[in-house]
């Protein structure tokens, strides 16, 4: 099994005006991937657009990968107009994923706007999963009938009060522990959304939080550890996000103030 | 079908390398790649220290190529030889090592640490980076610091000893010169080009560096065009390379004068770019009734 492979496109449909799922059947056999890992995507064979991107797999059914994409830049508004069909080559499953849950710890899941499509596939893994989604407006709100099918519990939070509570993820997280600070239940966080939602949570005390795991995101180049280019800050030097990532504890990145 | 070609003392058993910063130390690629057809591999660039390099972010696509400052972030000349060389040396493929210094007395010190091990089979100076930040003019833009660095790394060592040019200059001849007249073996002809990218939202450069090093096809037309004026003006092998995506542009860079050529950024975009490339320039060879590859070099008709 490689993990360089092509796949061919079959299904590419637009959620909202920079929103899209695209749907891949691998041509050849694929090493399952562990929730959290990510494919890199080729969004152009023309030199003009070197680069793969990477995305991380938001599902596997029916022999199909899935991915959730936003349109940031030239890459991902290639990969929104491939059309059914269209074969491109790929390399997956790369990177770390969230590590196994233990037993005596309730899992808790938070996605800040995009970060959703990391944690998803955490949702069909684990039964029993909190979800914690906070987007900017009711309009970003994506997947909303299987995220409520896939949790045991659904929080949903908006920027702008739009839908759910008004506030960002956090507020709906720390609510919810709040209200449970009595009970002696321990809990595991594993979440994705925007760094400043991680700088947040770095600096939050939680009493029966015992490991926080984010997954982070950089610019990549080769994707595979090799050249170096997507560092991280961490305690220990640079990490490379890629390879010793995407998923990290969050005690291991460095924060600047 | 002779593919062996010479580089001072080493023999290597066909033209395609991969060049340094862009294959790591081997190992990651070796899942996609069958490190025994490449005729070598030049691993990322070490220093007598182990080095951090730069604070992200460190690259930035471009048309047609791509920016980068990594900041020559290696694990030193030390761990390279314990913890990566075993790995390189399962393989039948030449091992050549970049290395670099910030001054002339850490070049001579990482040339004697890695001129004393087993399984190096040549090295490959640094002698151009633009990554550096500390103020003072890169080597490879000076003859004189150029004809001083390579003199000094030549007298501690005896392995076939390859400098790797800058195309920062406004003539490369006068530093491919100064590096044979102090005693490279070999060129490598060419490093990245200096450039700079600005997001004009936040009104910052894209790379907390501020400029980087331009890679790809977009640098191709200049590299073949300093192999050229290499090739016309020194007398030992020159290694070609930048932007080099198939064996197409491997063949062009050979008749241009190259001995061998490297592969680099053409890995990210296909990790099996190098045996690729390999494959092309033999059926190349196979179609154009040529029986040994040195009878190509230089062959540019004008």
């Amino acid at each position: 099994m490689n993990k360089l492979i092509k796949a061919e496109v079959f299904n590419n449909t637009d959620l909202t005006d920079n929103h899209f799922l695209i749907e891949l059947t691998p041509l050849s056999d694929i090493i399952p991937f562990t929730p959290g890992q990510f494919y890199m995507l080729e969004a152009s064979s023309s030199p003009d657009q070197l680069l793969k991107r990477p995305f991380s797999v938001l599902d596997y059914k029916k022999k199909r990968l899935s991915f959730l994409i936003k349109v940031k830049g030239k890459g991902t508004a290639l990969l929104k107009n491939l059309s059914k069909g269209k074969i491109i080559n790929i390399i997956g499953p790369l990177g770390n994923g969230y590590p196994p849950a233990n037993d005596n710890e309730k899992l808790l899941v938070a996605a800040g706007g995009i970060g959703i499509a990391s944690v998803f596939s955490l949702l069909r893994k684990y039964d029993n999963t909190v979800l914690f989604y906070g987007i900017k407006t009711k309009n970003e709100l994506l997947l909303y009938e299987k995220l409520k099918d896939m949790s045991s519990e659904l929080y949903i939070s908006s920027d702008d009060g739009s839908i759910g509570e008004k506030g960002n993820v956090l507020k709906i997280l720390k609510k919810y522990l709040l209200d449970r600070d009595s009970d002696n239940s321990k809990y595991r966080l594993y979440c994705c959304g925007p760094n400043i939602m991680y700088k947040n949570l770095a600096q939050t005390s939680f009493n029966s939080v015992l490991e926080i795991f984010i997954s982070l995101e950089e610019i990549m180049a080769c994707g595979i550890g090799a050249c170096l280019g997507c560092a991280v800050k961490s305690n220990d030097s640079y990490k490379m996000v890629c390879k010793d990532g995407p998923v990290f504890n969050i005690k291991e990145i460095r924060y600047e103030s | 079908m002779n593919l062996n070609i010479k580089i001072g003392n080493l023999s290597i058993k066909n033209p395609v390398m991969t060049a340094s910063g862009t294959f790591g130390y081997g190992e990651e690629y070796s899942e996609f790649v069958d490190l025994n057809r490449l005729g070598a591999i030049v691993v990322k660039g070490l220093s007598i220290k182990a080095s951090e390099g730069n604070p992200p972010p460190r690259i930035w696509e471009t048309p047609c190529g791509m920016l980068n400052a990594i900041g020559l972030q290696n694990i030193g000349v030390e761990a390279f030889i314990k913890d990566k060389l075993p790995f390189l040396r399962e393989f039948n493929t030449s091992v050549i090592v970049n290395f670099f210094g910030d001054t002339v007395d850490e070049f001579i010190r990482a040339a004697e640490y890695l001129s004393s091990e087993e399984g190096i089979d040549a090295l490959e100076m640094n002698i151009s980076c633009p990554n550096k930040q500390e103020g003072w003019i890169s080597f490879g833009t000076d003859p004189q610091l150029t004809f001083k660095v390579v003199n000094n790394v030549r007298k501690v060592t005896n392995l076939p000893l390859i400098v790797k040019l800058s195309p920062n200059v406004t003539d490369i001849t006068v530093m491919a010169r100064a590096a044979v007249d102090s005693g490279a073996d070999a060129l490598s002809v060419i490093n990245t080009i200096t450039g700079m990218a600005i997001d004009i939202d936040s009104r910052r450069s894209r790379l907390a560096n501020i400029t980087g090093g331009l890679s790809g096809p977009a640098i191709k037309p200049v590299a073949i065009r300093m192999v050229w004026e290499t090739f016309k003006s020194v007398n030992v092998p020159i290694i070609g390379m930048g932007g080099i995506m198939n064996g197409d542009d491997a063949i062009e860079f050979i008749l241009a004068g190259a001995s061998a050529i490297a592969v680099g950024t053409a890995n990210f975009v296909n990790p099996t770019s190098s045996t690729d490339v390999l494959s092309r320039i033999e059926t190349y060879m196979k179609k154009n009734n040529i029986d040994d590859i040195n009878t190509l070099i230089g062959k540019l008709e004008c």
